[in-house]
């Protein structure tokens, strides 16, 4: 799905803009701790974090994922936006929580196929 | 009531380390000062202004059954009850805390409550403490002087090698994750510019970011060597202690030592080592107490084809 | 719904169930404590990776009756000690939380 269409489904708002809001993405992960996300061999991700600090973007960073979804209507710290941006990796922050943001994708997904 | 300027998200390192180490039974008060339920509100009112203490527990026997608070006093004044006994008006339905928790427990309950005290139980449920938002404040503040002197005497000097671009070195500090990570960014970046291929890339940053965290968030400090030659990146991450102790469990995955504030940060997934292992092509850890840990890792450069 | 079956549905391996048969009404999916503790409805199940004694403790502060252990994360004996203590139950899947985000919500007709 769009990453426009994930923003207008979790009712988010961008703290990074990406470059390019048709970009499509599939599988996402759900996680606050850092090393899980280095676990995936995926790339091309979104990750579903209520984590604010500038590790989420590092990781990100190496596993070249595409988007950043901070749940929980957290405010990134600056540092994140900073590295964010440096990295070119968007930020969409929602006011769901992470349950509700993932549900609210695996049925959107449901939908597409 | 005041609320603690103290984010568990955002604060400093040091703040954290000490919110999660430190117990609130460190931190509480003692030295109880109870009413019994048939205490009366004006007697309550005396000792809150001898004392000068802002809320007094009422309890029978050992065991907690209200508390009374100055707002409660205030009101009795006003609504010329204040004879009248603590167990008519004290608050019954009260948010305790235990004595064995981290303070970041008493932290995120001032914060999701609001209230400025909380009594403290033991494992038996007897009253044994009340803390406030000065007791932490006060406790915090004599940590923080004994970690600033600990600090000022350990700043490494930072040190960084670069012969033909073919060795870097990069220290690590103990909790300094404002800078924890620009290591294996800047080792990514290097090896970016030689054109090998991205899946190549992920490896080395992954083994590089984890090796450096691993440094950051449980050792005394240390270094992170990175060295290229035509076939081979290898990466030595070589602290000062304070040492692994079973380094089977340390390869194990999900295990952590982590404590609760470093996890709070994102870290000690337990996945550290095992991620190192799984993307790297040799892997040799050795680690004692005396001379800390040392994980040699290497990957093999993949031959690109002739074009 | 009851966590068994929850545990059946969702195919998810018993740990250790709760001895109190709630009937569980929602879930709240995160790794981070001070989020549990801050944010958790009651009464529900807790998707994490935090394979961890604490999250015993956080758990029964905040009204949470059972926790989904993700990524098939190995469950420390002094987790499930904790667990007996407070009566929570452990259960344990190989899909990652966002996955079982998804399922328990369907399951539980949010």
């Amino acid at each position: 799905m769009e990453i426009l269409e994930i923003k207008e489904l979790l009712q988010g708002r961008f703290s990074v803009l990406p470059e390019d809001e048709h970009h499509i993405i599939e599988n996402f992960i759900a996680t606050d701790l850092m090393s899980d996300v280095l676990v995936t061999e995926e790339e091309n991700i979104g990750i579903i974090t209520s984590l604010t600090t500038e590790q989420v973007i590092r990781t990100a960073d190496i596993v070249a994922a595409s988007l950043i979804i901070l749940t929980n209507d957290k405010e990134p710290q600056p540092g994140l936006v900073t590295l964010a941006k440096e990295c070119e990796i968007p930020v969409l922050s929602t006011p769901l929580p992470t349950f509700e943001a993932c549900a609210a994708i695996n049925r959107l997904q449901e939908d597409h196929k | 009531m005041t609320d603690l300027p103290i984010n568990p998200d955002e604060s400093p390192a040091l703040i954290l380390d000490l919110i999660y180490r430190l117990k609130i039974k460190d931190v509480m008060t003692k030295k109880l000062i109870c009413a019994e339920p048939t205490t009366s509100l004006r007697e309550i009112q005396e000792v809150m202004r001898e004392k000068g203490i802002t809320g007094v527990p009422i309890a029978e026997e050992k065991r907690i059954v209200g508390i009374i608070s100055v707002d409660d006093i205030i009101r009795a004044l006003d609504g010329g009850y204040v004879s009248d006994n603590a167990e008519k008006h004290m608050t019954k339905n009260l948010i305790v805390l235990e004595d064995d928790m981290p303070l970041s427990f008493a932290i995120n309950y001032i914060e999701k409550y609001h209230f400025g005290r909380f009594p403290v139980l033991n494992k038996k449920r007897e009253l044994v403490g009340i803390i406030t938002n000065r007791d932490i404040s006060r406790a915090l503040l004599v940590e923080l002087n004994k970690e600033v002197i600990k600090l000022e005497k350990k700043i490494p000097k930072a040190k960084n090698i670069t012969g033909d671009t073919i060795a870097l070195e990069f220290p690590s500090r103990k909790f300094d994750f404002e800078n924890a990570g620009k290591a294996s960014t800047e080792i990514k970046k290097i090896l970016k510019q030689r054109n090998l291929p991205p899946k190549f890339l992920r490896r080395v940053a992954v083994a590089a970011y984890e090796l450096e965290m691993n440094q950051v968030v449980h050792s005394e400090g240390g270094k992170l060597i990175f060295s290229v030659d035509p076939d081979v990146v290898t990466i030595r991450a070589i602290d000062v202690g304070p040492g692994i102790p079973s380094i089977e469990d340390a390869l194990t995955e999900g295990f952590s030592t982590a404590n609760e504030w470093v996890r709070s940060l994102g870290f000690g997934a337990g996945m550290g080592l095992p991620n190192v292992k799984r993307v790297t092509d040799t892997f040799d850890i050795k680690s004692s107490a005396e001379e800390g840990t040392t994980v040699i890792a290497s990957l093999n450069i993949p031959k690109e084809e002739q074009k | 719904m009851k966590i068994t079956e929850i545990a059946e549905k969702l195919e998810l391996k018993i740990i250790r169930n709760e001895d109190a048969s709630t009937d569980i009404t929602g879930a709240y999916t995160s790794d981070l404590l001070s989020d549990v503790m801050a944010n958790a409805p009651d009464d529900s199940l807790l998707v994490t990776i935090q394979g961890h004694k604490n999250t015993i403790a956080v758990a029964s502060l905040a009204g949470i009756r059972g926790i989904v252990i993700c990524n098939d994360r190995p469950i420390p004996e002094d987790m499930i000690a904790a667990a007996q203590d407070e009566d929570i139950a452990i259960l344990l899947t190989d899909d990652n939380q966002f996955t079982v985000s998804g399922k328990l919500f369907n399951l539980l007709k949010l």
